[in-house]
C-alpha cells in the first residue's frame, strides 16, 4: 500500500486570553491509499482540530504533513489552494454552499477553477453523472434553499468528488442528518472509498465509524489507540466490536 | 442586561456597527453642510444686497462735468423714497499698472472710490464691512487681484488726468454691486485723503468724473423711465440686472448645492441600505432572542437603542466636520460673495438633526423585520426551508466565463438591490461631475461665440481707446478708427474688415409702458450678420429684433411695434425678429445698421472684431493674433475661443469647480466602495471561506470581489455618460437662459467627458475595491467550519 499521508510530531496551540492551549500534542500518523479513516474522541478532544491541520486549513504550530508526496506546512498559500483544489475534497458538517448559485453551479465551481480535468463539456458532464450517481439529478437546477438537508449533503459530496481527490476530508459527515439520511450518505463515502478514493473523517457516531477500515481515538491532542474494524464481518459485529474498543478506553 | 447584551453586540459586530456609524458620520457631513448651502445659496444675492445696502436702482454718470449733474432729476422722482450717491473717478486699462509697468486687466470702466463717502457698504474677506484703508494703500476686488495675478502688498501705479500715485494692496473686499464676475467693473478703494488728490485734479473731476446713485424704491421700473432720458450714463439698470450679473457665480454655487443633494441621496442610499444590511445580519440573534421568550417590542428597542446611540454620536461628529467641509465647497463663491443664512450654523444642527431621525426612521422600519423572524431563523441560520422566489442569477455550467467574473455577474444578478444602490450612487456622482464638465467646456469653446454679436476672426479689448469715442460727435471718428484698423493690418499682410458692436440706453415705449433699455448696434456689420431663433432679421432703420427677456418683460412679440426716440420725436419700430444675446444679459434690443442712434445715449463701446478677408485657418489667425499683439502692444487680442472665455468669465471658476468636483466625487465613490465592499466581506465571510476550502486562492476571491464593484461602476459610467446629454440641458440651459441664450449649442468633449473622467472613477473604484478586498485574504478557509 502507498502512503498517501504522514503526519509526524504534529502540534497545534492557541494563544487564548495570553493563555496557551495545546490542542494537538505531537500527532503522528499514517494513512494509506484506499483507507477509510475515522477519528473519533470526546468533544473538545482535537478531533476537528487535527483534520484541518492535516488538510492544509488550518496551519500547525509545528510538525510535518506529507501529502502526495509535498510537505503541506511548508508550501505557500498559493500551492496550498492548488493542492486543496485539485487533489482534496471537503464535506463539512453544515452544508456550506454558496447561496446565490445553484446546485449544479455550487458542484461545478471547484471544476471550473482547476485547470485539470478536460473541457468545459466534460466537467459539466462529470458533475451531472455524479448527481446523478448519488440520486440527486433532478435538484441540479435547485436553489440550495429548496432541497433537503440529506439532498444538500450529497451535493456537498459531489462538490468534494468534482476533481477525482486523491483524498476526502469529512467533518461530521452525518452529524446534521437523520438516521435514514445518514445511512445514506455513509452508503456514498464507503462507495468513494471502494472507487479507490482516501477518506478522513471526524465522528462522534460509532455507527458511522464501525464502516471505515481503521478508528483512530484522540484524547487531549492525542492519538490515544487505533482499531482496524474487521472488512469481513458484518456491520452490527463491526459496530459492537468497535464499541467494546471505545469503551475500552473510556469512552 | 440590555446594557450588557448592547455591550456584547457591539463587541460582536464591530465591523457592521463601525461601518454604520461612518456612514452616519458620513451623512451628516452632507447632510448639515448641504442644509446650511441650500439655504445660503438660496438667499443668494438677496441677503448679501440687504447687508450692502443696495438700492433698488443703481445709475451712475459719466463724461464731461457729469458730476452733479444728475443730483436734481433724481430728486424730482416722486417714486424714489432715498437714495445715497458717492462719487467716483473712473480709469481704463492703461490707467492702472504694476510696478513692472504691465497693464492691468480692465474688461470695462473701472471706479476709483473713496472709503469714506460710499453710498453703500463694502465687506472684506471674513464679511466685516470695510470702514477705513491706510494712506497709500488701496483696496481691490478679489476678481480683480486674480485677473491680474496680484497679492496682498503689491504696488499698483494708478494714473488718470494730471494725478500719478503708487499704492500698495493693502486687502480685497466684496463688493455687492461690481463686484459680480461679470460686471467687469473693478473698484479700487482709496483712504479719503488720496482720493481727495484725483477729486481736485481738474481733469480728473472734469472728464472721468462721476456719481454713482444707490436709489431706494418700490418701483424700479418707473424710476427706469423717469431717469431714461438722462444722458452721460455710464450705468443703469435696477437691482434685478445686478442679481443676473451674479448668475456666472450662482452657477457655480448651484453646482454646490447639486452636489450637496447628491450627497444628501447618497447618504439616504447608504443609511438605508446599511441598516437594513446589518440587521438582516441579525437575524440568528434575534431568532435566538425570540426563542427564549423575549417579546418583539423588547427586541426592537434593543436595537432601536443600539441604532439611536450611532445616529447621535455620528450626527454630533459629523455636524462638527460638516463646517469646515461646507466652507470649502463654498469657498470659490464666498471670496466675492456674501452668502448667508441669517440663522448661521443653526441649518448644519438642522442637516445633522434630520440624519439623526433618519437613522432612528429607518432602524424602526427594518426592525419591523423582527416581527416576521422566528426562532427557526436561529436555529437553520436564516434558512428556514420556505422556498423562496428563485433568484435570478446565470448558470455557469451555460457561460464559458473564469469563476471569478462568473461569480461577480451572478451576485450582482442574485441580488441586484443592494448593487443597485451601488449603481445608482455612482451615476449620481458621475453625472453631477459629467454635466458641470459639460459646462465648462461649452464655455471653453466658441459656442456661445454669436451670444457677443457677429462671430469674427480677431477680437480686440481696448477700454481707454473705446471710452475716448464715447461723446456727442464719436460716432463718425469710431468709423474713420476701423477704417483705419483694417487699412493698418490690410497693409501688414493681413487683409481684413473691422467692426464694432455699440450699445446705447433708449427709451423704448410698448403698450403705454417705457422702458430704458440697452440696444445694440453694430457698426460695419450688417443685421442680418446675427443669428435669429424666429423672424428674420431687421431689414430697415424702423425695424428692429429683440429677446426672449425682452419679451417677457413687455409682452411684445413679433409683428408688434415699439416706440423708440431719435431725437426727432417717437418712431415706430416694427418687431421682425427674436435674437439671442449674452450682452446685458439679454436684456437688449438690436437696432438696423442704418438706425439713427446717436453717441449721447452711448452706454458702452464692445470690442473691435476683424474678420480676414482672405479666408485664414485657424493656425494663421492665431499667428496673426500675435503679430496684432506685437503692433500694439496690448495683449488683449483674441480668438474667437479666447474671447468667449474672456467674455463668460466664469470658466476659470467652472473649470476649478469642476476638478474639485472631480476630487470630491472620487473621494465619495471610494468611500461608499471602502464601506460597501467591508459591509458584503463581512455578510460574505462563509461563501468566502468555502471558496477557500475548495481550493480558490486568495487572487481568484480578490477577483471576484473587484469584478463587482467594476461591473457596477462600469454600469454607472454609462448610465451616466448617456444621461449627460439630456441632463446638462435639462439642468444648465435654464441658467445659461438666465443670461440671455435659451439656445445651447453645447461643447462635449468626447475625451475628457466620455473616455477621460468616467474612466478615472472607474479607476478609483476598482482601485479601492482592490484595497478593500485584500481584507478578504484574513478569512481562512478553516472560518468555513465555524461559520454559523
Amino acid at each position: 500500500m502507498t502512503t498517501v499521508m504522514e503526519i509526524k510530531d504534529l502540534c497545534k496551540t492557541y494563544v487564548v486570553d495570553k493563555r496557551q492551549i495545546n490542542v494537538l500534542k505531537n500527532v503522528n500518523l499514517k494513512v494509506d491509499e484506499g483507507e477509510m479513516v475515522a477519528i473519533m474522541g470526546p468533544s473538545g478532544s482535537g478531533k476537528s482540530t487535527l483534520l484541518y491541520s492535516i488538510s492544509g486549513m488550518d496551519q500547525a504550530t509545528s510538525g510535518k504533513v506529507r501529502f502526495d508526496g509535498t510537505d503541506i506546512t511548508e508550501v505557500k498559500e498559493n500551492e496550498l489552494a492548488e493542492i486543496r483544489l485539485d487533489k482534496m475534497g471537503f464535506i463539512f458538517q453544515q452544508m456550506f454552499m454558496m447561496k446565490n448559485l445553484t446546485i449544479l453551479d455550487n458542484i461545478l465551481l471547484p471544476a471550473f477553477e482547476s485547470k485539470k480535468g478536460g473541457s468545459r463539456e466534460e466537467k459539466i458532464r462529470k458533475g451531472e453523472d455524479l448527481m446523478r450517481k448519488l440520486g440527486i439529478i433532478d435538484i441540479a437546477d435547485n436553489d440550495i434553499n429548496e432541497v433537503s438537508g440529506g439532498q444538500l449533503q450529497r451535493a456537498c459530496i459531489c462538490r468534494s468528488m468534482i476533481n477525482s481527490p486523491k483524498i476526502l476530508f469529512a467533518d461530521e459527515p452525518t452529524g446534521a442528518l437523520n438516521r435514514t439520511t445518514s445511512n445514506e450518505v455513509m452508503d456514498e463515502l464507503v462507495k468513494l472509498n471502494r472507487g479507490g478514493t482516501t477518506i478522513m473523517m471526524v465522528t462522534h457516531d460509532s455507527r458511522i465509524a464501525s464502516r471505515c477500515t481503521r478508528v483512530l481515538f484522540i484524547v487531549d491532542g492525542n492519538i490515544k489507540g487505533e482499531f482496524n474494524n474487521d472488512p469481513d464481518a458484518d456491520d452490527r459485529t463491526r459496530e459492537r466490536a468497535l464499541n467494546n474498543w471505545l469503551m475500552d478506553l473510556g469512552w | 442586561m440590555f446594557g450588557r447584551m448592547l455591550k456584547k453586540d457591539l463587541k460582536r459586530n464591530r465591523t457592521m456597527n463601525i461601518i454604520l456609524f461612518l456612514f452616519v458620520i458620513i451623512a451628516s457631513i452632507f447632510f448639515a453642510s448641504g442644509m446650511y448651502n441650500l439655504v445660503a445659496v438660496t438667499n443668494g444675492t438677496d441677503y448679501m444686497f440687504e447687508k450692502a445696502e443696495l438700492g433698488d436702482y443703481q445709475l451712475i454718470s459719466m463724461g464731461e462735468d457729469a458730476i452733479g449733474s444728475f443730483e436734481d432729476k433724481v430728486r424730482s422722482v416722486p417714486e424714489i423714497k432715498n437714495y445715497t450717491r458717492e462719487t467716483v473717478i473712473f480709469f481704463a486699462k492703461g490707467n492702472v499698472k504694476n510696478e513692472a509697468g504691465k497693464r492691468m486687466e480692465v474688461t470695462n470702466s473701472g471706479l476709483i472710490c473713496s472709503v469714506s463717502d460710499n453710498g453703500m457698504k463694502f465687506f472684506d474677506k471674513d464679511n466685516n464691512e470695510v470702514t477705513s484703508v491706510d494712506p497709500g494703500k488701496v483696496m481691490v476686488t478679489g476678481s480683480f487681484l486674480r485677473t491680474n495675478d496680484l497679492k496682498i502688498g503689491d504696488k499698483l501705479i494708478v494714473e488718470q488726468g494730471g494725478v500719478k500715485e503708487t499704492y500698495e494692496i493693502q486687502d480685497t473686499f466684496k463688493d455687492a454691486f461690481l463686484g459680480s464676475d461679470f460686471m467687469g467693473n473693478p473698484r479700487l478703494l482709496l483712504n479719503d485723503t488720496d482720493f481727495r488728490k484725483f477729486m481736485e485734479d481738474e481733469i480728473c473731476f472734469r472728464y472721468y468724473g462721476g456719481e454713482a446713485f444707490y436709489i431706494h424704491t418700490d418701483s424700479p421700473d418707473k424710476v427706469g423711465s423717469a431717469l431714461s432720458k438722462l444722458e452721460n450714463v455710464a450705468y443703469s439698470s435696477p437691482i434685478s440686472t445686478i442679481k443676473m450679473a451674479y448668475v456666472m457665480n450662482l452657477i457655480v454655487a448651484f453646482v454646490v448645492v447639486i452636489l450637496s443633494i447628491c450627497l444628501m441621496i447618497v447618504s439616504f442610499l447608504i443609511l438605508r441600505f446599511s441598516i437594513n444590511f446589518s440587521i438582516g445580519e441579525d437575524f440568528r440573534e434575534i431568532g435566538v432572542m425570540k426563542a427564549i421568550g423575549i417579546r418583539n417590542r423588547k427586541i426592537r428597542s434593543l436595537y432601536l437603542f443600539k441604532y439611536t446611540v450611532i445616529a447621535v454620536v455620528g450626527s454630533i461628529i459629523g455636524l462638527f466636520i460638516s463646517i469646515p467641509f461646507g466652507d470649502l465647497l463654498l469657498e470659490s463663491i464666498t471670496r466675492d460673495m456674501i452668502l448667508g443664512t441669517g440663522l448661521g450654523f443653526l441649518w448644519n444642527v438642522i442637516g445633522s438633526a434630520i440624519v439623526a431621525l433618519l437613522v432612528i426612521f429607518f432602524a424602526y422600519m427594518s426592525t419591523g423585520k423582527v416581527r416576521k423572524l422566528t426562532p427557526v431563523d436561529a436555529v437553520r441560520s436564516g434558512q428556514t426551508g420556505e422556498r423562496f422566489r428563485k433568484k435570478g442569477g446565470i448558470r455557469i455550467s451555460r457561460n464559458k466565463v473564469r469563476p471569478s467574473l462568473y461569480l461577480a455577474f451572478n451576485d450582482i444578478l442574485s441580488s441586484p438591490k443592494r448593487f443597485i444602490t451601488v449603481i445608482i450612487t455612482f451615476t449620481l456622482c458621475t453625472l453631477l461631475v459629467l454635466v458641470i464638465v459639460n459646462t465648462a467646456n461649452t464655455m471653453n469653446s466658441d459656442k456661445l461665440l454669436y451670444l457677443f454679436g457677429p462671430e469674427s476672426d480677431v477680437y480686440i479689448t481696448d477700454t481707454a481707446d473705446a471710452m475716448s469715442y464715447m461723446n456727442e460727435k464719436g460716432k463718425d471718428s469710431l468709423k474713420e478708427h476701423l477704417d483705419d484698423m483694417a487699412k493698418k493690418y490690410t497693409d501688414a499682410g493681413m487683409p481684413c474688415n473691422a467692426y464694432v458692436t455699440m450699445i446705447y440706453n433708449y427709451e423704448i415705449e410698448f403698450n403705454g409702458k417705457s422702458y430704458s433699455y440697452a440696444v445694440e448696434q453694430d457698426m460695419n456689420n450688417k443685421s442680418t450678420d446675427y443669428r435669429y431663433s424666429e423672424g428674420s432679421a431687421p431689414s430697415n432703420k424702423n425695424e428692429i429684433a429683440i429677446t426672449k427677456q425682452f419679451s417677457k418683460a413687455s409682452g411684445a412679440v413679433i409683428g408688434d411695434s415699439v416706440k423708440m426716440d431719435f431725437g426727432n420725436g417717437p418712431e415706430e419700430m416694427l418687431i421682425t425678429g427674436m435674437f439671442q444675446s449674452m450682452n446685458d444679459l439679454g436684456e437688449i434690443i438690436l437696432l438696423h445698421e442704418d438706425a439713427p442712434a446717436d453717441f449721447s445715449h452711448i452706454k458702452s463701446i464692445m470690442q473691435y472684431r476683424l474678420v480676414f478677408t482672405d479666408d485664414p485657418d485657424q493656425a494663421t489667425i492665431d499667428q496673426r493674433i500675435e503679430r496684432i499683439k506685437e503692433m500694439t502692444g496690448n495683449d488683449e487680442v483674441f480668438n474667437g475661443t479666447q474671447y468667449c472665455i474672456d467674455s463668460v468669465k466664469v470658466y476659470d471658476i467652472m473649470d476649478t469647480v469642476a476638478k474639485l468636483l472631480l476630487l470630491i466625487v472620487l473621494i465619495v465613490v471610494a468611500l461608499i466602495t471602502i464601506l460597501m465592499e467591508r459591509s458584503f466581506i463581512a455578510d460574505e465571510i462563509g461563501d468566502i471561506a468555502i471558496t477557500k476550502a475548495i481550493g480558490f486562492k486568495d487572487a481568484t476571491v480578490i477577483k471576484w470581489h473587484v469584478y463587482r464593484f467594476a461591473i457596477v461602476a462600469l454600469i454607472a459610467m454609462i448610465l451616466a455618460v448617456g444621461l449627460s446629454i439630456p441632463v446638462t440641458n435639462l439642468a444648465i440651459s435654464p441658467i445659461f437662459g438666465m443670461m440671455g441664450a435659451s439656445d445651447i449649442d453645447y461643447n462635449y468633449d468626447i475625451i475628457r467627458c466620455f473616455l477621460a473622467y468616467p474612466s478615472v472613477i472607474l479607476a478609483v473604484t476598482v482601485i479601492t475595491a482592490f484595497i478593500t478586498a485584500l481584507y478578504s485574504k484574513k478569512i481562512k478557509c478553516r472560518d468555513a467550519a465555524g461559520i454559523e
